[in-house]
């Protein structure tokens, strides 16, 4: 992982990082509704850094430390069953994940790796605490933007398995937590 | 200092005046004899003013005069040196009473129990222990000293006067009663007053606030002259509250001059009228009006000690009360003897843990622990299962049943022997500023600030230290620490040397590899992970006037930036940052140094460039001050591209940096040579670090994984030159920041197992001690609880991850403050009950 090779070319242009960090993060929907002069401190304190093919974004089972955003590039989610490891889905850019560690201690389920390089924009929890630190009033704003995700996800994933969730209906229900 | 019998021991229970008591009383002994001396110092002058109006003046002799004014001289001078050592003794008495009172507070407030700690607020104590409490040694050093000297003034005042002419003592004195009844009236009616004015202030605020929040819905129905008419009334109420306020606060400031004035006005009526009659001589009568007017100063300065004597009354109940509650514990056994030296046993039977309100965190819970078994404790969230490990160390007190310690009842232990038995590791450790071998012996040195050990008695070596380090996994991340310091010049030449040598020896082997993640020092390259100084410099200075912090001020160096082009464009650079880091940064509160790590201004100037931005707005660049300019320079020379990405860095400046970087080097070779040792492989780089030094460039990546891989390699290398343990002490040494803000929650982490291990207690508790760490870590520390520690300690672990447990003697399952399983973890899973629930679910017990 690096913030060199993207970052060299943004550096030696007249474009400046910040203001393409802060689209990013506005347009994030975890962050729907965190006034802009704090989303600008979340732009600030993140960060670029580089992946090579190969190279884990994050581990299964490691504390999940940072949300990350694929600016480019492409990456696998992996879940490793035993000795097996199954390849769930591959995004590429745009593909946003973390978000719920940042709020509380929680160990990744799956592995994101990198399937070619790969830049990213991320922000440590440990920047995004002392924030929410200052300005508490985000944090129930991000919490309802958690909750509506899980409602609309459980929602459309009700939707599009009706038959096969009637028959395993002991494991649905994460709305209802 | 021993108290005396009418003291209490408790401290929330004494006294305001106990505190007098407990003062330095040798030294209040010295005061009032210095008082007694200063009252008659102060009354001689009295006596002399007569004499030398009735004798010297009007006897026409000078010798007399020169006599009596001699004495008055002398009266005066003594007066104003006692007058001196009283203060210093009542300041020196008052300040040694109140650190005695911090100290004994400070105490007090670290044994209470852990409920006090809950509902605390830690700014509430800050404000205790820091400010209301000086309230009380101001008082505790005046207690003796004001009163004293000015009732005896006061009284060894009227004295005199009634010696000179009671008739007309009576008749001054008489206006005092009055004062006392009136002035202290008014300022009943001030205080009441001014409590109206804070509540109607509170209301204003509030309503203040409400508009601010609500100024969508305000904007949204035009509501301007409703909201305007709401804030009308209450700023009218102000208004009128004030007003009164004011008017009582005057009155009273009047009362006091009229009834100062109005003593000299009766003086003069009688006095003058006796004098006429040749009833009263004018030499008694000069010395009554300055006894008269002298009467004043004792009378105010009571009135004053009265309202410090308020003051300190009602802080001095507020903090007592605050912090009243007894210790749960006793900290050291009441007769001293050496610790007890335990095994390990440990158990409970039917603890039971209720808090306020009568809700039972636990509800019987037994278990029988044997020395060196590894247990763990499961749960559901809220089941007990911390509440438990808490008991067992103390931590918290069971309200019934028992537990017991190699057979001693835990709650009868006294602390002392708790902790040196015991080592503890929570789910959020806590670690205190200073280096981090501060904080890995932080329980060895407690243990042996508690023994009176001095010197290196019961300390670990070195080697046992980064032994302990190594098994905890944080090895790696102290020998970044290490690599990432800067060594002075002249200093550590032995490891300079060394240093120089690993380079070689690591770009023989890895130059090629590393080409993607370092920059490196490179004279036809721009480095955009180093600063733009050290761009120019591309060297060490040899000179102070050329180290970066002082290149600003430089003229020999600001007149090269002038003459390369540069100055210009870096003032606007300059500018360019400070706008964009006080646009991000202004309305965050209290923004610490992680705010500051992406830009060039530091936290403690951060004031300075926000002032400067609000110039900037109004003043054209070439207009501003030299002072401005300084500013803006330092930050452009400190300016890092790859690091503030708040900025870009422009083609035409990065090109004329690089030029400069030649014109620089020309010019120092010509104008002050060998002030700048330039970058060269074989010499070590004075102004970098230690890792810089090695792979002679900059890292371009922050990632632990990569830093590692470098690092495992540098180690090999390290060990090959004999400087390993060398560099891990320097490494040892890093200052971990504020409340440990320097660390990583795994590094905070790793550090808390490390103190704990290094204890090598009897009993280790872990409540999800490795909750923050990466599967090898976490993985590590179960390797080494279940091969070093087991069977040496009694290991209690509060676990969350249930795949890490199935190695452990013993797994208690607990459920709703209750045990409701307790086993090895192969027989447990085949019973299928608690535990075969918590791994699979409901699901997969259905």
């Amino acid at each position: 992982m690096s913030s060199s090779t993207g970052l060299r070319e943004g550096l030696s242009g007249k474009a400046c990082g910040f203001n393409d960090h802060l689209e990013i993060l506005r347009e994030l929907p975890i962050f729907n509704g965190v006034p802009l002069d704090v989303v600008k401190v979340l732009a600030y304190l993140s960060s670029v850094e580089s992946f090579a093919a190969g190279e884990a974004l994050c581990e299964q089972g490691d504390p999940l430390e940072r949300c990350v955003y694929v600016l480019c590039g492409d990456v696998e989610i992996v879940r490793h069953a035993g000795e097996c490891a199954n390849i769930m889905l591959t995004r590429g850019s745009g593909y946003f994940f973390g978000g719920l560690g940042l709020l509380a201690a929680a160990k990744a389920l799956y592995t994101v790796r990198a399937v070619t390089p790969t830049q990213c924009l991320t922000l440590g929890k440990e920047k995004f605490l002392k924030t929410a630190q200052r300005f508490p009033d985000i944090l129930p704003k991000i919490l309802g933007n958690v909750v509506e995700h899980v409602f609309r996800w459980e929602e459309a994933f009700l939707t599009a398995h009706a038959e096969e969730c009637a028959s395993r209906g002991g494991e649905m229900g994460l709305s209802l937590f | 200092m021993k108290l005396r019998p009418d003291i209490p021991d408790a401290l929330y229970k004494r006294s305001l005046f106990s505190w007098v008591w407990t003062s330095n009383l040798k030294l209040q002994g010295i005061l009032l004899i210095i008082i007694v001396v200063t009252v008659a110092v102060r009354v001689l002058p009295l006596e002399m003013q007569k004499k030398i109006i009735n004798e010297a003046i009007a006897l026409k002799r000078v010798d007399l005069l020169l006599t009596y004014c001699g004495y008055y001289l002398a009266c005066v001078v003594s007066a104003s040196g006692l007058k001196l050592a009283i203060n210093a003794l009542q300041n020196y008495i008052g300040q040694e009473s109140l650190t005695d009172l911090r100290k004994q507070l400070y105490a007090h407030i670290l044994k209470l129990p852990m409920s006090f700690f809950r509902q605390a607020s830690p700014g509430m104590v800050v404000t205790s222990l820091v400010t209301e409490v000086a309230n009380t040694g101001e008082f505790v050093g005046q207690a003796i000293a004001v009163p004293v000297t000015n009732l005896l003034t006061l009284l060894a005042f009227a004295a005199y006067l009634f010696y000179l002419n009671p008739l007309m003592a009576v008749i001054s004195m008489a206006l005092y009663p009055i004062a006392i009844i009136v002035i202290p009236a008014l300022q009943k009616r001030a205080n009441a007053a001014n409590k109206q004015r804070v509540d109607t202030g509170r209301k204003l605020s509030t309503l203040i606030g409400e508009t601010i929040s609500g100024i969508h819905e305000i904007h949204g129905n035009a509501s301007f002259r409703l909201e305007n008419d709401r804030f009308g009334v209450m700023a009218d109420k102000l208004f009128k509250v004030r007003v009164i306020w004011n008017l009582y606060k005057f009155a009273i400031k009047v009362s006091n001059n009229f009834f100062q004035n109005l003593g000299p006005f009766v003086l003069f009526l009688v006095g003058g009228y006796l004098a006429i009659n040749g009833r009263f001589d004018l030499g008694a009568l000069v010395a009554f009006l300055s006894a008269n007017e002298k009467l004043y100063d004792p009378w105010k300065e009571l009135m004053d000690f009265y309202q410090t004597y308020q003051d300190a009354s009602v802080s001095y109940e507020r903090i007592m009360e605050y912090f009243q509650g007894d210790p749960e514990f006793t900290a050291e056994p009441a007769d001293p003897r050496p610790a007890l030296a335990l095994t390990g046993a440990l158990a409970a039977k039917d603890l039971v843990l209720e808090v306020p309100g009568g809700i039972q965190l636990l509800k019987g819970v037994s278990l029988d622990i044997a020395p060196g078994e590894l247990v763990a404790l499961v749960g559901f969230s809220g089941s007990g299962k911390s509440t438990l490990a808490l008991c067992l160390c103390q931590i918290l007190k069971y309200n019934a049943g028992k537990a017991t310690f190699d057979g001693n009842d835990i709650d009868a232990l006294p602390k002392s022997d708790i902790a040196d038995n015991m080592g503890i590791v929570s789910q959020h450790p806590f670690i205190f500023e200073g280096s981090i071998k501060d904080n890995l012996l932080y329980s060895i040195n407690a243990r042996r600030a508690a023994h009176n050990l001095t010197g290196d008695d019961q300390l670990p070596s070195l080697d046992e230290i980064i032994a302990v380090v190594q098994q905890v996994g944080l090895f790696a991340d102290i020998l970044r620490f290490a690599l990432n310091s800067v060594f002075k010049e002249g200093r550590k030449e032995n490891l300079v040397k060394k240093v120089v040598r690993v380079r070689e020896a690591y770009h023989a082997g890895h130059a090629e590899s590393l080409a993607d993640w370092v920059e490196f020092f490179d004279p036809t390259q721009y480095l955009y992970y180093s600063t733009v100084a050290e761009n120019i410099i591309f060297g060490t200075p040899g000179r102070d006037d050329l180290t970066p912090e002082n290149l600003p001020a430089n003229p020999f160096f600001v007149s090269f930036l002038h003459d390369a082009g540069l100055k210009m464009l870096l003032v606007q650079t300059g500018a360019e940052l400070t706008a964009r880091t006080v646009d991000i940064l202004k309305d965050v509160p209290s923004p610490d140094s992680t705010f500051f790590e992406q830009t060039p201004i530091t936290m403690d100037e951060f004031d300075t460039y926000r002032e400067l931005a609000g110039r900037l707005g109004r003043v054209r660049l070439h207009k501003l001050s030299p002072e401005d300019e300084r500013l803006l320079l330092t930050l452009a020379l400190r300016f890092t591209p790859g690091r503030h990405t708040i900025v870009g860095l422009s083609h035409i400046l990065e090109g004329l940096l690089l030029q400069g970087r030649a014109m620089f080097a020309e010019r120092v070779t010509a104008d002050m040579p060998g002030a700048v040792t330039f970058f060269r492989r074989d010499d070590y780089l004075y102004s970098m670090t230690v890792m810089d030094n090695i792979l002679f460039g900059r890292l371009k990546t922050t990632s632990p994984k990569f830093i590692d891989q470098i690092q495992k390699t540098i180690v090999s290398l390290l060990i090959e030159e004999d400087m390993l343990e060398r560099v891990l002490e320097i490494g040892l040494d890093f200052q971990v920041g504020s409340m440990g803000d320097r660390l990583s929650g795994g590094q905070r982490q790793k550090v808390a197992l490390a103190r704990a291990f290094l204890k090598e207690p009897p009993v280790l508790i872990l409540d999800e001690a490795t909750a923050a760490l990466d599967n090898a870590s976490q993985t590590r520390i179960q390797n080494l609880l279940e091969n070093k520690w087991r069977g040496r300690s009694t290991v209690i672990a509060v676990v969350h991850r249930l795949d890490t447990i199935k190695n452990y003697d013993k797994v208690a399952v607990m459920k709703a403050g209750r045990i409701v399983e307790v086993g090895s973890y192969t027989a447990l899973m085949e019973k299928k009950g608690m535990l075969y629930e918590l791994v699979y679910g409901t699901a997969g017990r259905a």
